[in-house]
């Protein structure tokens, strides 16, 4: 199909707009590429030099964010949609879109995870340690009223029940934290509106749940040699991760989007009972140590400081962000702290999340090489 | 380099133009082809030494058959042409898949497999290649003398606009317009406009509408519902990427003063597979017909020799889209029923047959599933699923992965072809606000122009589906 029309005054218009568009940006352009530097490696012969050109120019095209921010506020004002990745709920509540979506082979992916999950807790125990897994529910569960009409795939529906139950029956031993968390969304809100994690007021109510495990189950001696103390700074506002997925820029005023007020938390020790402790290197002689994700390893949330707080104990935080639960724990178990001198307890943050989804083959490569050469 | 990114639309586009129309008429063959070797080294510059090698060669071929003092020593220079042509032809796009159908058989056999290190395939080569054919035919068969004018040959051949992806275009077609064009107010503004208009249709339309295609043939596990939903989204970004490109193309050409032929005319109103291959790819159906069809006979002889024709002319077809299997098996399909309709006789002027073009349209888009598949065994996969009909509703991998956009892009694409269903057989609905109809598009093609430059800028890179052929 195409438009024919012999009106001059269109004709006008079309070449006048077309034309001023192309030059303008051919003046922008001669601005934009004119720091570009020569990449000496690079192969002028095979187009590799015209390739990088183009990729520098195109990140610095002066319409990429102003496009990026306008196509953002297109898309959810007009669809209530972002860039694959988020759900948009109603009162501006986000979630991420792993927790709702279904995975082709979510069953035997969750079978492989889960007897990761298992060998590891067999490898640390062989070590002499304990292991207690931490497991984080979905925040669309925790806050499935604000999902709206979308749809979540069954393989959600039941998966922390299933998952809990699935690993202690193979004797490892799990931290149910959902009811704690449903319960304590009367107080203060658990899960970040604009964000995958949970707010400081969330992880705090997540460490006191495994410091009660703790206390109850396993009467844990390292427990209750220290005394901590938390300090609420003052709330400011929050741009949570999953605002990443609605890019709107400059039209962020324009239509009302979710925000955060994040109240940080600062844990320190208040008094101390134990003489391991009192070490030039206390940390270093901590004898818990806590493996996760983002969940764990972003200071925002501060679990770890509340952890500290609930166990009474110090402890040696080695989550990572973004590697999702088995890469931290492979490189942990690899470590020289590990393998010198294991702790007495190791906490592992997992998001029950990851569970379903299938994992890099070379991370659950490699953590099964660890445990098999170390066995 | 590519029409629809920003580094051809706010680089390469002023430039060329502000050079060219400064330059005066006699030396724009020049500028062209100064800037179609730019365009065309931007992806890889050491193959310009075989896109040059050709156009040379060609071009004194074409003397050496225009001077041969018998008609057997012109056919002789035909047939070293050929030999050239379709030599560089085989050796950059089949050579590999014949080594790779020829080893599967020896290590079925129980013999080594031969070893060939992968060859890369120059962009454009099958379309320059048919070009130059054409043009050597052209001169054999006295339809055209060959050119003295050396630069007008490499800027024919090079020419940027048709370059990569078509429309092919006939040396016979354009020789008077590089000796004499004109550039007109008019010609130019209609240029503007056909390229904005399938700029949108390529990064507007058939961007939005890609993930739906990708996503579905990226899965294993595919419902009734999923398959026929991604086949019918193809064929849809298909036709919107494609014929969008061939819009920039001529859009281009008009701006510079050449009037391409048209390489689509509302393919999907069509109520035969015959009159499909009227409208679609037009360009590249004349080059069958006249240089391959008509060659090996036609419909001069026996019936059973057109049905053969016809069937070999698609297969053959299928098989220059790509060294794959599936391409050889969509021409198959095509060429099937191009010999089954003319063994029935169907014709295809009388008027608007509703279940007549709904059929077409099935064999359509039967036809684009494995050419769109990466192998046969993911073609039939996706078959499997479509025949089965054991489930009309999308799994929930497939519903998760689709956007309201998407959705909304697919029901207005939708809409646009069933408008042009409508427009293409004249007296049905809708010919009365055919104004109305015009001056809407008029004016929503500058804001959906704007729209789809910052969709592109926002979204980095939009190759065409047509530069892999």
């Amino acid at each position: 199909m195409h438009l024919k029309t012999a009106n001059p005054l269109w004709h006008g218009i079309y070449s006048a707009c077309f034309g001023s568009l192309v030059i303008a940006g051919a003046i922008y352009s001669g601005v934009a590429l004119r720091d570009y530097q020569l990449q000496e490696q690079k192969s002028f012969l095979k187009g590799q030099v015209a390739l990088d050109i183009e990729h520098y120019y195109n990140e610095n095209f002066i319409a990429r964010d102003l496009g990026s921010n306008l196509w953002a506020l297109i898309n959810y004002s007009l669809f209530r949609e972002g860039r694959v990745g988020v759900v948009i709920g109603e009162e501006s509540w986000l979630y991420t879109l792993d927790e709702v979506k279904d995975y082709p082979e979510a069953a035997q992916d969750l079978t492989t995870n889960l007897a990761a999950i298992d060998a590891v807790a067999a490898h640390v125990r062989a070590q002499g340690s304990d292991l207690l897994v931490a497991l984080v529910p979905e925040k669309a569960a925790i806050y499935s009223e604000y999902l709206g009409p979308r749809r979540v795939a069954p393989i959600h529906s039941q998966l922390y029940a299933q998952v809990v139950n699935q690993l202690r029956g193979q004797g490892v031993v799990v931290v149910d934290t959902t009811d704690a968390l449903i319960n304590a969304k009367q107080t203060a809100t658990t899960f970040l509106k604009s964000d995958t994690h949970w707010t400081p007021f969330g992880a705090e109510v997540v460490a006191k749940e495994i410091a009660q495990t703790l206390k109850n189950s396993l009467h844990h001696p390292l427990l209750e040699q220290q005394v901590f103390s938390s300090q609420d700074d003052e709330p400011t506002h929050f741009q949570g991760d999953l605002l990443n997925y609605i890019p709107l820029g400059i039209f962020s005023e324009w239509v009302d989007v979710s925000a955060d007020q994040l109240v940080k938390t600062r844990t320190q020790v208040a008094t101390s009972t134990a003489t391991a402790a009192d070490d030039l290197f206390g940390e270093s002689s901590a004898d818990i140590a806590l493996v996760g994700t983002s969940y764990s390893a972003n200071a925002n949330w501060n679990f770890a400081g509340a952890l500290k707080q609930h166990l009474g104990t110090d402890l040696v935080n080695y989550a990572q962000e973004g590697k999702g639960p088995f890469v931290p724990m492979t490189d942990y178990l690899n470590s020289a702290d590990f393998t010198n001198a294991p702790p007495a307890l190791v906490i592992w943050e997992i998001p029950v999340r990851f569970l379903p989804a299938p994992q890099p083959k070379e991370n659950i490569a490699s953590l099964l090489a660890i445990l098999k050469g170390n066995q | 380099m590519v029409f629809s990114s920003s580094i051809f639309l706010f680089v390469f586009l002023p430039i060329f133009f502000a050079v060219y129309f400064l330059t005066p008429n006699k030396w724009r063959s020049l500028i062209i082809v100064i800037a179609s070797y730019i365009f065309y080294g931007w992806w890889r510059i050491d193959f310009l030494a075989l896109f040059f090698g050709i156009t040379a060669i060609n071009y004194w071929l074409g003397l050496r058959i225009e001077q041969a003092e018998t008609r057997e020593r012109a056919k002789r220079w035909l047939l070293l042409g050929l030999a050239i042509d379709l030599g560089t032809l085989g050796y950059f796009k089949y050579a590999n898949f014949g080594v790779d159908s020829m080893n599967a058989l020896l290590v079925s056999a129980g013999f080594e497999p031969l070893e060939l290190g992968k060859i890369l395939l120059p962009i454009g080569v099958s379309f320059y290649v048919f070009e130059s054919i054409s043009y050597l035919m052209d001169v054999y068969r006295k339809e055209i003398p060959a050119t003295r004018r050396f630069l007008d040959f490499c800027a024919f051949v090079a020419l940027f606009p048709h370059l990569i992806a078509g429309p092919i275009l006939r040396f016979k077609d354009l020789s008077d317009q590089f000796a004499n064009r004109t550039h007109t107010w008019d010609k130019t503004a209609e240029g503007c406009s056909r390229f904005m208009q399938g700029f949108i249709k390529k990064v507007f339309i058939a961007d939005t509408i890609a993930p739906l295609v990708d996503q579905a043939y990226g899965m294993e596990n595919m419902t009734t519902g999923d398959a026929w939903v991604a086949a019918i989204a193809y064929a849809i970004q298909l036709y919107f990427d494609f014929s969008g490109y061939s819009d920039m193309a001529i859009g281009l050409g008009l701006m510079m003063g050449f009037r391409f032929m048209e390489n689509f005319n509302r393919p999907y109103a069509s109520q035969s597979i015959t009159e499909f291959w009227q409208r679609w790819h037009i360009s590249l159906s004349s080059w069958l017909k006249n240089y391959l069809y008509i060659p090996l006979g036609g419909n001069r002889g026996s019936s059973v020799n057109t049905y053969r024709n016809l069937f070999l002319t698609m297969l053959l077809g299928g098989l220059w889209h790509g060294a794959n299997w599936t391409f050889i098996v969509w021409g198959a399909w095509h060429g099937t029923w191009l010999a089954i309709e003319r063994a029935l006789g169907l014709k295809t002027d009388s008027g608007f047959k509703p279940l007549r073009w709904i059929f077409t349209m099935l064999l359509v888009v039967i036809g684009w599933v494995v050419f769109r598949a990466e192998s046969m065994a993911d073609a039939l996969r996706i078959y499997e699923a479509m025949f089965s009909f054991s489930n009309w509703q999308l799994s929930q991998v497939y519903a998760d992965s689709i956007t309201r956009q998407q959705l909304l892009m697919l029901v207005i694409a939708c809409g646009v072809l069933v408008f042009e269903v409508c427009r293409a057989h004249s007296g049905f609905v809708w010919q009365w606000k055919r104004k109305y109809f015009s001056a809407m598009g008029a004016l929503l093609l500058l804001p959906l122009f704007m729209l789809s430059v910052l969709k592109l800028a926002a979204e980095l890179y939009s190759p065409f589906l047509y530069f892999q052929f």
